[in-house]
């Protein structure tokens, strides 16, 4: 469903990423783990074509998004959704403006039509009867579930989550993990979630790309990954100071 | 030494004039892509009607405060100078087309570049430092269809009609200072202002108008989709906006007087 050949990005002389080769099979939950700044955020924005790459290919169901327009790569948008590291809610809109914002662009929905899908996805996320309040007025994890219907909307077949549950407190984080567990039995989507944050990732994977400095360390389900005797792997998984990775924070 | 010094200065030199070609070239090209948009798909409607009413209705009032004011010093000072040379019948023609080719159409671009292009800068800066605009794209929407063309076509057919209001009030405000202050006739003024005043007067400052209010929108709205860098980037985004909008302006007014009012042979 979601190939990604031979992928390096450069930001002016930065090599971003190098040479990343993956794939995520169709209802298939693959989580990208690693470091801060290892580049997991920007090989998601490829995927929904966010970024064009510097050298490499991204297929979603065979079709090479690297190479299309505007107007055909919406087209597969509209397949995909993709909730942001910080919810990237229209803060000018009411939590059902937002919601139904998908609807309004795509469908031919009339308002009623509309409104009973914004709840039924706000129900779904457990945010149901908060459809005029404004985000600003939400918490970051409640931001972060509107994201998530909003998503849901025209009810895709590939769902990214970038850092789905970083910066929330743990009550907060299980209820996140908890509505995509649930929506992944209950809908089936292809998801690609990045984090670093290991309970989310044992909680949601079928399998794990690790990526490091730019390039794939380690791809394989849950168990291979936790079962790896690398000691970079074993250093991040277990998250300790001490090993092979060093990070430049001075001292 | 003194060889590093023009060089440095004439790197500079290069590097700035890159970059304002640079900016050039994707202000054209993102004016190509509006207008692009503008006539493909669904257009929204209620987007554009939004934005006519905030840069059109709410920018009424300060344009035709600024407009009138200054166009009530420009007939205060040309009616006390010309009365004192006997040359009161040609104060109400001076006025008029002065307000008609420049004050009007200006001051009133001038006004909406503070008031709307600095808004429009700022609003489209947060929605792009908030991954707003990302967000807009990974739901298979453009954000120049949706955020640039309805400001875009907002600003190029209201800054035309705050043009003509801010010229009738600026006339008006001339008529009252000459008349009441200065002494003028009112008879002599408006058969000044009637002969002197041509059709060409009026649509010159119109066709100014359209244009600065494509300026406005274009730079504005590119600015705002550049802005890096979180609540600083969006405050030098906003300078930026205003700085280059004016600049422009002024630029493009020199160039659009010569072209459509030149020199009277006699």
């Amino acid at each position: 469903m979601i190939r990604i050949e031979g992928l390096s990005k450069d930001f002016g002389t930065h090599r971003v990423l190098s040479d990343i080769s993956m794939t995520v099979e169709r209802g298939e939950v693959v989580s990208i783990i690693g470091l801060s700044g290892c580049g997991k955020s920007t090989l998601l924005r490829h995927i929904i074509g966010l970024l064009r790459p510097t050298a490499g290919h991204v297929y979603i169901e065979g079709e090479d998004i690297t190479a299309m327009g505007d107007a055909a790569l919406n087209r597969v948008r509209r397949r995909m959704g993709m909730v942001f590291q910080y919810g990237a809610l229209f803060d000018s809109m009411t939590v059902g403006d937002n919601v139904a914002f998908p609807l309004r662009q795509h469908t031919s929905m009339t308002r009623e039509e509309a409104a009973l899908k914004v709840a039924e996805k706000l129900d779904m996320v457990g945010l149901g009867g908060t459809e005029q309040l404004y985000p600003s007025e939400l918490s970051g994890g409640m931001q972060k579930r509107v994201a998530l219907a909003r998503a849901l909307a025209l009810e895709p077949e590939i769902l990214l989550f970038d850092e789905p549950t970083t910066g929330l407190d743990p009550v907060t984080t299980s209820t996140i993990e908890e509505k995509i567990a649930a929506l992944q039995q209950r809908l089936h989507p292809t998801m690609v979630i990045v984090t670093h944050h290991m309970p989310t990732v044992y909680a949601l994977s079928d399998r794990i790309v690790m990526l490091h400095e730019g390039r794939v360390m380690i791809k394989g389900t849950v168990d291979e990954v936790r079962n790896s005797d690398d000691p970079l792997v074993q250093q991040f998984l277990q998250g300790r100071a001490e090993g092979p990775i060093k990070l430049g924070l001075g001292g | 030494m003194r060889s590093s010094a023009a060089t440095d200065f004439f790197e500079h030199i290069g590097r700035s004039v890159e970059c304002w070609l640079s900016a050039m070239g994707a202000a054209f090209i993102l004016l190509a892509q509006a207008v692009y948009q503008g006539f493909t798909g669904r257009q929204n409607y209620k987007e554009i009607a939004n934005q006519m009413a905030l840069i059109g209705f709410n920018s009424m009032p300060i344009v035709l405060v600024t407009v009138a004011f200054s166009a009530m010093v420009l007939a205060y000072h040309t009616a006390t100078q010309f009365v004192r040379f006997g040359a009161s019948s040609y104060v109400g023609g001076m006025v008029a087309v002065s307000v008609a080719r420049e004050i009007a159409p200006v001051l009133t671009a001038v006004v909406v570049v503070a008031r709307v292009g600095s808004s429009i800068a700022a609003e489209i800066g947060s929605m792009q430092v908030t991954e707003q605009i990302d967000a807009l794209r990974s739901l298979a929407v453009s954000p120049v269809k949706y955020l640039v063309t309805p400001r875009l076509l907002a600003c190029l057919t209201m800054l035309p009609v705050l043009t003509v209001f801010a010229g009738l009030i600026g006339v008006a405000g001339g008529y009252v200072v000459a008349v009441f202050s200065a002494g003028v006739n009112p008879t002599v003024y408006k058969s000044s202002m009637l002969s002197l005043l041509t059709v060409r007067d009026v649509w010159g400052g119109l066709i100014k108008a359209v244009i600065f209010g494509g300026l406005i929108a274009i730079i504005s709205c590119q600015k705002g989709l550049n802005t890096r860098g979180g609540a600083a980037g969006v405050g030098r985004a906003i300078t930026s906006a205003v700085v280059a909008s004016i600049i422009w302006i002024y630029i493009v007014n020199y160039l659009l007087s010569v072209l459509i009012f030149p020199p009277v042979q006699l």
